[in-house]
């Protein structure tokens, strides 16, 4: 049997049963309710915009929405290209990168912890690589969380395409992408809540280690992020360009800026093919190291 | 060995499961083969450099008391742990080797959980895929073995309502599918009811020749009467191996428990502890000497196996104790392989 066929069945096997589990379904809700609430401040943010710009159309509405972009620490650039692109989705696309990492965690920390904690496990070591195992593990949570995302994004969508923010063109162009780049980025969680996962007997130390791990990788991003602000601050006397370049991720972005992927959304929305390489670089150099070493680990692991 | 031997259901032949498509043999008398094997969990010393032979077709016991060793060397067997030296085979292929033995290999552990959330025929089916079998032959496969361990009517119960004797079922159902050459036991009555227990070693009795089977067990009077051969380890080391009748001397000595004399007998004139007829039993042609346990009320006779056989000893030393008018509680061939291990492993 290939291996390609042994992942597909545990990937399945793993979406299913994350689908009829009671967390699952709890989970699934409560992601549900909170894309609802998304949904809600995005016409309270839409309305204010329109609001403040009067009754101007929609260039003006379009430079104000870039000036804010630039002003929250967009790269120029982007900011410019997205623009374009209705405010309620890019608020979509941010509330997946943030719940994304949440499902995650909840969904992935004991798929294979708790198949470790009471030896289930060896009901499929005697019949699949140990490494394809992983690997099925790997790509069913990645699934399950991007249907739920996808799901949030699609009930979201809905809601402001009735009132009117957002065209169906809209949603297959921009939406779609954004739900895309939600993916990848929920990949690279993905592949560090299956490596912590597969080093764990006990799914609560999995899952209060995944918290740790993810912390781990967001302080980077929140200490580039500050160092940006602190260079932004100290660049007053500069043209506003220079201070915006200052303040950019994908201008100024450091090395271990990269350890954070949520980081990864200005590259992936970028209109440079460069950024955007850089970007799914990025996300597959996370899964291919954690996958990778959860698999070598775990071909040598005692179960 | 009193169990009358029972006929394993049969299996419609509509429904059977065809052979794996395209097994990889390669040719063999070693069914498993541990060469040399040690464990270490940290400092602590497992298995020993345990060598053992385990000959294609046999029933084989692991026997030993707690921390003998037994699970850890079954687990090297299964490809479970990886021996910290030597080397285990299982067909000719080392046992991590998942797609060579894939479908050939069955194993039931102790005490692993069945997913709570699948239902049992999903579960069997699930596996059998993961054997390679396609679909349809799946759910023949996984049907089939259910059957075979009484449990067909549990196909749509999800595995988290099973009670233990039938999860434990359900285990050695996945470990029976789709016909593999070598099956791997893990005290497959631990917990059992007696009925259910009684059931699951005539499943296992049925798999003589068919397949290899190794058992790791307590259950001593289990494996005299299911396996051909066993070992018997302690401390991690091998202290003895070879068939049943080897471990258990059947072919050189015989047990016979003497009964006491009733009170009425007594009352109608019996004598109340009939004298044993000891020289006439020293005088049976092959016997080498005797042991009289008083405590235990067992007499037992050692015999040259070259001269005679255990059948003829015991019928000419039960006509010497009849004769005697001596009452007999019971007869067994060697010493039982309770009493081996005891003295054995008695340090």
């Amino acid at each position: 049997m290939s291996p390609a066929t042994e992942i597909a069945l545990v990937a399945g096997r793993e979406l299913k049963k994350s689908i009829r589990s009671v967390k699952g379904i709890i989970l699934g809700i409560l992601t549900l309710l909170g894309s609802f609430l998304a949904v809600l401040i995005c016409i309270w943010l839409e309305s204010g915009v329109r609001e403040k710009i009067g009754g101007a159309g929609t260039e003006a509405f379009q430079d104000a929405y870039e000036k804010g972009a630039v002003k929250a620490g967009a790269d120029p650039a982007v900011a410019h290209y997205v623009a374009h692109m209705p405010i309620s989705l890019i608020t979509f696309l941010k509330v997946l990168v943030w719940v994304g990492p949440l499902l995650v965690a909840l969904l992935g920390f004991d798929s294979v912890s708790g198949d470790l904690q009471h030896r289930g496990v060896r009901y499929w070591t005697v019949r699949s690589r140990r490494w394809s195992y992983l690997l099925g593990k790997f790509f069913g949570l990645w699934g399950i969380v991007s249907i739920v995302t996808a799901t949030l994004m699609i009930l979201s969508s809905l809601a402001v395409l009735i009132r009117g923010y957002i065209t169906i063109g809209d949603f297959f162009t921009w939406g779609v992408r954004c739900w895309l780049i939600s993916a990848f980025i929920v990949g690279t969680w993905t592949s560090v809540a299956i490596f912590v996962s597969s080093r764990f007997k006990t799914p609560l130390l999995a899952l209060l280690t995944t918290f740790g791990a993810f912390f781990c990788m967001w302080l980077p991003g929140f200490i580039g992020w500050a160092m940006r602000w602190g260079s932004a601050l100290s660049s007053q006397g500069d043209s506003p360009e220079a201070q915006a370049a200052a303040s950019s991720v994908v201008s100024n972005i450091r090395w271990y800026e990269y350890l954070y992927p949520n980081g990864y959304d200005d590259l992936l929305l970028s209109p440079k093919p460069m950024h955007v390489a850089a970007g799914l670089g990025a996300c597959a150099l996370y899964m291919i190291v954690f996958v990778g070493l959860a698999s070598a680990l775990f071909a040598k692991k005692d179960v | 060995m009193t169990a009358e031997p029972v006929t394993p259901e049969e299996k419609a032949p509509e429904e059977k499961a065809p052979e794996p498509a395209a097994k990889k043999k390669k040719s063999h008398e070693s069914a498993v083969k541990l060469a040399k094997v040690t464990k270490r969990f940290g400092d602590k010393l497992a298995v020993d450099e345990l060598t053992l032979n385990i000959r294609a077709g046999w029933i084989y016991g692991l026997i030993g008391p707690n921390g003998a060793g037994k699970t850890t060397t079954f687990s090297m067997m299964a490809g479970y742990l990886e021996p910290t030296s030597g080397q285990v085979e299982v067909l000719g292929f080392s046992s991590r080797s998942v797609d060579e033995l894939r479908g050939r290999l069955g194993v039931l552990p102790q005490d692993a959980l069945l997913p709570a959330l699948d239902r049992v025929g999903e579960f069997l089916i699930h596996m059998a895929r993961l054997q390679g079998m396609e679909k349809i032959k799946a759910i023949a496969a996984a049907r089939d073995v259910l059957r075979e361990v009484g449990g067909l009517d549990w196909w749509d119960m999800r595995c988290g309502t099973l009670s233990h004797g039938m999860a434990k079922r359900v285990a050695l159902a996945q470990a029976l599918l789709g016909n593999p050459d070598v099956v791997l036991l893990d005290e497959p009555t631990a917990g059992l009811d007696p009925r259910v227990a009684y059931e699951v070693r005539q499943l296992v009795k049925g798999l003589k020749g068919k397949c290899t089977v190794v058992i790791s067990s307590h259950n001593l009077q289990e494996l005299e009467e299911v396996c051909d051969a066993a070992a018997i380890l302690d401390h991690g080391k091998l202290i003895a191996s070879g068939t049943i009748a080897e471990l258990t001397a059947a072919s050189e000595e015989i047990h016979v428990r003497i009964g006491r004399t009733s009170k009425a007998q007594v009352a109608a004139g019996a004598a109340k502890s009939p004298a044993l007829p000891l020289d006439a039993i020293r005088q049976i042609p092959g016997v080498t000497r005797y042991e009289w346990d008083e405590e235990r009320r067992d007499l037992g006779v050692f015999f040259e196996r070259k001269q005679t056989d255990a059948e003829t000893v015991i019928g000419q030393v039960l006509w010497a104790l009849l004769n005697a008018q001596v009452r007999i509680s019971g007869v067994t061939k060697g010493r039982g392989l309770e009493q081996r291990v005891m003295d054995l492993t008695d340090e």
